[in-house]
């Protein structure tokens, strides 16, 4: 990812992911003592038992596309970032399907099956000038580069 | 609960009433007087006769059904403006029925009113956060539920382009349809048209088209004439369950969808099964969903909706006709508008006023309205 000196980076939402200084990004999900239920992004309770007890659980952050989509117009509102873009579901290692952005040069290249890694990535220049980031997976071998 | 007929719809036209490329211009308001004003004279009741009213809309803005009823007369009842996302007159509908069904009021009108943005249409529920990612978008998950279905079942892309021949095809047929005499596409047609969210084109999505309807619901009592009566034999509701497959994040639990568990429930407080129905209308604005609909409502097995769809089982003269006034791909979508415009449609199909499109024989209908949240509304009307 491009930074530029004059920019912040900020995340589109606090405490959507865990980001260690000498580590891969990681999603934060919930996890319910009570029922074992895990969620994306974390609630306040469980939404399967209602347990009030629950946990931050760092999701795995590499998985496999299960669906993805190509969208070619831009959506009604709030969305700032190019058209057209890809979509779809990753399935987390026996975790959680996350509905979420698929990042890659070429946004026709996500097929059900492929090896994917979290990243994040630069969304838009809000009004202060700050670059707003969000998550997103993309293939192995682009994540690498 | 006492016994609830309904006395009479109206339709608008489904159009654009945006005054573009030498079409109409009218307002919100104008097309829900319209709806009430046919509704009123297909009832043969007075204005004075209406004893409440709930109001459906989406996008119009707050208490928006007052500026429909300041154009016919104040008369000083109960006025409510109901919001459920595409569900909202269906919701409407469900209330009026509640409320003559349980002996608060004998006479309650519902209207559903829109004129719709354009472009693609977002889902509220999804947190700012998300939209801003683009994660908002719910005809790209109907793009991803098409790659699932066609791995799980005998399905090719071919079966989601003839929901939409067969939906035209019927639309043609209906006055009051968006696409009425705008031909039958083909299904190369269909597949070749503009890709939106692949691998949806086009004309796999229902257009955006603005329109009112209005249904007056009442105690047999009030009706005019008791002939070719239609009652409601249920109108139910369901919400989000955890662990659904709409929410596809969910990996452990594995309940019903919500379109699954509204059939369940309005089969059983209507006291039929599927196999009683005789005319179907499903909220179907992308054609993969027409699939989960007619398979959730148990009109047919799991995997089994393409293969009937190809031998014209849910066509007018099929087994169960499905979407017989152009469904959500042929009359159009205008969200506020849409669940009574489908009960509109049953209604007449019961009394045998649908022309070049009449069911034989029609006696049971059901009609299934879904929205964001998720929920889903099913109303069941008999003759
Ligand atoms: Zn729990």
């Amino acid at each position: 990812m491009m930074e530029s000196k004059l920019s912040r980076r900020v995340a589109v939402e606090p405490g959507i992911w865990h980001e260690p200084d000498d580590g891969k990004v990681q999603l934060i999900g919930m996890r319910c003592p009570n029922c074992g239920e895990i969620t994306f992004p974390k609630t306040s309770r469980c939404l399967y038992c209602q347990n009030e007890e629950v946990e931050e659980y760092l999701l795995k952050n590499e998985g496999t596309v299960t669906a993805a989509s190509v969208v070619t117009r831009p959506p009604a509102k709030h969305y700032r970032g190019p058209v057209p873009f890809a979509i779809g579901f990753v399935e987390l290692e026996d975790e959680l399907r996350v509905w979420t952005p698929l990042a890659s040069s070429d946004p026709e290249v996500f097929k059900s099956g492929m090896e994917v890694e979290l990243v994040l990535q630069d969304l838009y220049q809000n009004d202060e000038g700050d670059t707003v980031v969000g998550f997103a997976f993309t293939p192995k071998e682009e994540a690498l580069r | 609960m006492r016994e609830v007929a309904v006395a009479g719809v109206g339709l608008t036209k489904f159009d654009r009433y945006d005054g573009r490329k030498g079409r109409p211009f009218k307002n919100f308001d104008e097309l829900g007087e319209e709806a009430i004003l046919a509704a009123l004279d297909y009832a043969g009741f007075e204005w004075r006769d209406i004893e409440a009213v709930f109001g459906a809309h989406a996008f119009q803005g707050a208490s928006a059904t007052n500026h429909c009823l300041n154009r016919i007369g104040l008369t000083g009842i109960p006025v409510v403006n109901v919001e459920n996302g595409c569900a909202s007159s269906q919701s409407a509908f469900r209330l009026a029925y509640q409320q003559v069904a349980c002996g608060l009021y004998d006479v309650i009108l519902v209207v559903g009113f829109e004129k719709v943005p354009t472009g693609l249409i977002d889902n509220p529920t999804v947190p700012k956060w998300q939209r801003e990612m683009g994660l908002d978008v719910m005809a790209a998950l109907s793009g991803c539920s098409v790659q699932k279905y066609m791995e799980d079942y005998d399905a090719v892309p071919e079966d989601f382009a003839r929901v939409a021949v067969m939906e035209r095809r019927n639309a043609n047929k209906n006055p009051k349809a968006f696409f009425y005499q705008k031909g039958e596409p083909t299904v190369e047609e269909i597949l070749a048209s503009p890709t939106i969210t692949s691998p949806l084109t086009t004309l796999m999505m229902c257009p955006n088209g603005d329109g009112a309807s209005a249904a007056i619901v009442c105690t047999p009592e009030k009706l005019k004439s008791r002939k070719n009566m239609v009652t409601v034999a249920a109108s139910v509701q369901s919400s989000g369950l955890y662990g659904n497959p709409q929410e596809l994040q969910y990996l452990r639990h594995k309940n019903p969808s919500v379109f699954e568990r509204g059939g369940q429930m309005a089969y059983e407080a209507a006291g039929i099964g599927p196999e009683d129905l005789s005319v179907v209308q499903v909220h179907d604005p992308y054609t993969p969903v027409f699939f989960n609909c007619v398979e959730d409502l148990k009109l047919c097995e799991r995997g089994e909706g393409p293969a009937l769809m190809r031998e014209g089982y849910f066509d007018i003269n099929g087994t169960t006709p499905v979407g017989t006034d152009g469904g959500t791909l042929g009359r159009s979508h205008p969200v506020g508008a849409t669940g009574i415009a489908e009960i509109a449609e049953l209604f007449y199909q019961l009394r045998g006023e649908c022309g070049p499109r009449q069911v034989a024989n029609a006696k049971v209908g059901l009609a299934h309205n879904a929205g964001p949240g998720p929920t889903c509304i099913v109303t069941v009307l008999k003759k």
